[in-house]
């Protein structure tokens, strides 16, 4: 790409877009799964903008710093996703239950 | 077709395939489709320039996070379980949206629109011109041995945050170890599809390509695109792969090994950073002429270490015994849960 300005712009737009609806989706949905899907398309979102910036470099090359944290932060995210889901099925064998108590609510699997 | 329909439509794909994904009634729809969403990303990637990332996407994104999530589903989505009165526990319903009322919803999707809008202004008013620190690290690849800027930036350039990102790492895949470590002494499970011809020949058609993959994209990272992460991410998946077909499960067992290959991120900066500074340079310094050296010599150990800890961490997670045939383990940890409830005064 030649570096564009409609594309980036779009792009740009699309990251913008996905964060507000993660964002959303993860305080008006429960189940722990769906928030880490939300979790997910949120760091999508945040890798996009953030090359979508690089990308702005004028003359074809783009800035190779966004990249490389994007890259390590792809990284990262997957492995913090993996503990994440250990972490969701110890709390469904504990309580029974993929869902987390809402304020006021008795724990899931106390007396 | 104009490239900017092209890619307006891929940004359309990209907003609508979350949307649906967040908010698909199933899950396993809602997993299906963020498999999707990973692809289409990939692609974005291609499109801005970014092929390292795209290659690693295409690893992660679409591939380790699907499989990952579809086996915790399978892990939380069985059979209703009962407790040890023999009283049911309420599954997660199909629809999880809080019961928040139709006041507060539509007043909580007001404020994420302003939100929204808000930042839409901000990414609007950047300058459309910027080279960031792009022109820096040109100057600083003349005449440098590693033409892959990305490569040269994480290995030479910023060394200092990638050792960090793998103790990021580490520290994940050692708690994912820990999880499931009480877990382990009760029940070894066995790998979710036993005996399934087709993912058998597929492995072992597809494993000896991945690895010959990986090695060259390790290769190929200091001059073109691929490098240590896409290289580990492929790694990684043929790892998942090997698990998942019962082939060379023990390559991805925790053991000794495994536990070194965790470790081996962070060793391999350590070291090398103590023999720069053994040779009278500041830590994480290669030096001219060593440069080239130290990057690949990296490169390859990170490799292995990032693929290693990817297939490891699904190993660990896979290995958590379904729920069947494991009762009193469970019900151990439930007790254990109900203690530590009543202990703190919550229950």
């Amino acid at each position: 790409m030649s570096g564009d300005p409609v594309s980036l712009v779009i792009y740009a737009m699309a990251a913008v877009a996905l964060s507000g609806i993660a964002v959303h989706a993860f305080a008006v949905r429960a189940h722990l799964l769906r928030r880490l899907i939300a979790i997910n398309i949120f760091s999508s979102a945040v890798f996009l903008l953030l090359v979508t910036i690089a990308r702005r470099a004028p003359g074809g090359v783009p800035d190779p710093v966004p990249h490389a944290m994007v890259l390590t932060g792809i990284v990262v995210a997957i492995s913090a996703t993996a503990l994440a889901l250990i972490l969701i099925r110890r709390i469904f064998d504990a309580t029974g239950s993929s869902l987390l108590p809402e304020d006021g609510e008795p724990e899931r699997g106390a007396p | 077709m104009p490239l900017w329909l092209f890619d307006a439509l891929l940004a359309a794909g990209l907003v609508l395939l979350a949307w649906q994904s967040l908010h698909a009634s199933d899950l396993f729809k809602a997993i299906v489709l963020f498999i999707a969403f990973g692809l289409l990303m990939a692609l974005a990637w291609v499109r801005l320039d970014a092929t390292d990332i795209a290659l690693a996407e295409a690893a992660i994104g679409a591939g380790l996070t699907g499989a990952l999530l579809l086996d915790a589903l399978g892990h939380v989505a069985g059979e209703p379980r009962r407790d040890g009165d023999g009283q049911g526990i309420d599954e997660a319903p199909a629809d999880d949206r809080l019961p928040l009322g139709r006041l507060r919803r539509a007043a909580f999707a007001a404020l994420m629109l302003a939100a929204t809008a808000g930042l839409a202004f901000a990414v609007w008013h950047l300058p459309a011109d910027y080279p960031g620190l792009r022109d820096a690290v040109v100057e600083a690849l003349e005449g440098h041995p590693v033409g892959n800027a990305a490569t040269a930036v994480l290995i030479d350039f910023r060394a200092y945050d990638t050792f960090l990102e793998m103790g990021v790492l580490a520290f994940a895949a050692i708690g994912a170890l820990l999880l499931v470590a009480r877990r382990l002494r009760v029940a070894r499970a066995e790998p979710p599809a036993r005996g399934s011809v087709i993912l058998d020949v597929l492995a072992r058609l597809l494993v000896p390509l991945m690895l010959i993959a990986s090695g060259y994209l390790l290769w190929a990272g200091t001059a073109g695109s691929g490098g240590a992460f896409p290289a580990g991410a492929m790694l990684g998946a043929a790892g998942v792969l090997l698990f998942l077909a019962d082939i060379g499960r023990r390559f991805v067992v925790d053991g000794p090994a495994a536990r070194l290959v965790l470790a081996l991120g962070l060793l391999v900066f350590l070291i090398a950073g103590g023999v720069a500074m053994a040779l009278g340079r500041p830590f994480l310094d290669w030096g001219e002429e060593w440069t080239y050296a130290a990057v690949l010599a990296i490169e390859a150990v990170l490799t292995l270490s990032i693929g290693g800890t990817l297939a490891l961490l699904y190993g660990a997670s896979a290995k958590l015994p379904p729920e069947e045939g494991d009762g009193v383990a469970e019900r151990e940890d439930a007790a254990a849960v109900e203690l530590e409830a009543a202990g703190g005064g919550g229950g």
